[in-house]
Order: structure tokens, then C-alpha cells, then sequence
């Protein structure tokens, strides 16, 4: 096993739990109603990507 | 590599849940675990077009992973829709809102893991990026069940 492919495999899944952290602070200055207008926004925008794949 | 990288990812994102801490009340845990159901999907979508564009996704192998997608985002919303509702009904306890979240859970029961492609790069991804939002959703009832009633 190439010690270098497991570090970039490592610095890749922190910087994946990185993210998740970001979000997970950016909810916590968020009111629940917040985060619902977001979650309902987020997933609009998910179906009208998806839909554009299904077409591609 | 890919198991390792897969333990690695596993051990972090526990990390990560574990420092975060579990939201306080059920309400806050549900609509939070729909926002990271809906993350979760919006990050797999661009490997999708990213992989088929590169031709290692082929038609069907993009219409069944855009199709997982799309069947997970609808019945987030409505997962979404039955806690607002759950909630202005004054729902409190964990009970209620974790038998509407497993109620999600149940409408989705397919692994997108068990979904084979012909690409070797294209399994590993979408092992991994399908993967995380059935561990994402599966993990919603778990949260719900260890808040604490408002």
C-alpha cells in the first residue's frame, strides 16, 4: 500500500468531516424554522438537479 | 485503500457526531437530520454528471443513481412536512418524531452500496457518496431517540 495514497486518502475524508463540522456549527446559529427554510430549499434545488441529469 | 479509506472516513465522522453533540429537543434533531439528508444528496448529484461526462457512468447505471436521489429527496420533504406538522400539533417527545423518521427510513429501503457499476472508479465513488446518504438517513432515528423532550 503507497503511504502517500493513504495520506491523500486521509487529508480527503478530514476534509469531507471538515465540512460536516462547518454545517453542523452553521445549524447551531440557525432557529429550527431556519434550518427547515433551508432543508426546504436545498432539496428544490436537488430535484431540479436531478431532473437535469435524468434529461442530460 | 477503499476499505481504509472507508475506516478512516467512519472514525472521523464519529469524531465529528460525538463533538457536535445531539441536538436538545426532537423537533431540532428531525429538521436537522432532513437538512443533513438534503447535504448529503446535494453533494452526491455533481459526481453523477461529473463521472457520466467522463463516460464511467453509463445511462442506466446514472438513471438508477439519479433515481435513488430523487426518491430520497421527495419523501425528505415530506418527512420534513409531517415534522413541521407533528410539531404545530405540539408533538414533544422523541416517540413521535422517531416513528415518523423511521417511517422515512422504511420508504427507502434500498442500499444504493448493493448498486454495481461496470467502472471501478465509479463504484468506489458512489459507494462512497450514496453511501453516506443512506448513513445519514439511517442515522436520523438514532439522533431523535437520544434528544430530549422539549
Amino acid at each position: 500500500m503507497d503511504p502517500k495514497l493513504i495520506l491523500q486518502a486521509s487529508l480527503l475524508a478530514l476534509d469531507e468531516v471538515l465540512q460536516i463540522i462547518a454545517h453542523i456549527k452553521a445549524q447551531g446559529t440557525m432557529t429550527t424554522e431556519e434550518i427547515s427554510a433551508l432543508a426546504d430549499k436545498q432539496d428544490l434545488a436537488n430535484l431540479d438537479a436531478i431532473k437535469a441529469l435524468i434529461a442530460q | 485503500m477503499k476499505k481504509k479509506r472507508l475506516i478512516i472516513l467512519g472514525i472521523l465522522l464519529g469524531m465529528a457526531l460525538v463533538l457536535s453533540g445531539c441536538p436538545k429537543d426532537p423537533y431540532r434533531a428531525s429538521i436537522q437530520g432532513s437538512d443533513d439528508v438534503a447535504q448529503a444528496v446535494s453533494k452526491a448529484i455533481p459526481f453523477i454528471a461529473q463521472y457520466y461526462s467522463a463516460g464511467k457512468l453509463t445511462d442506466d447505471e446514472k438513471a438508477k443513481a439519479a433515481s435513488y436521489l430523487m426518491t430520497v429527496t421527495i419523501l425528505n420533504q415530506t418527512f420534513r412536512k409531517n415534522v413541521n406538522a407533528a410539531h404545530a400539533a405540539g408533538a414533544t417527545g422523541p416517540a413521535a418524531y422517531a416513528a415518523i423518521a423511521q417511517a422515512f427510513v422504511d420508504a427507502v429501503p434500498t442500499d444504493p452500496r448493493a448498486f454495481h457499476y461496470n467502472s471501478v472508479d465509479a463504484q468506489t465513488k458512489f459507494n462512497e457518496v450514496l453511501g453516506a446518504v443512506k448513513t445519514v438517513l439511517d442515522s436520523i432515528v438514532l439522533v431523535i431517540q437520544k434528544s430530549k423532550g422539549a
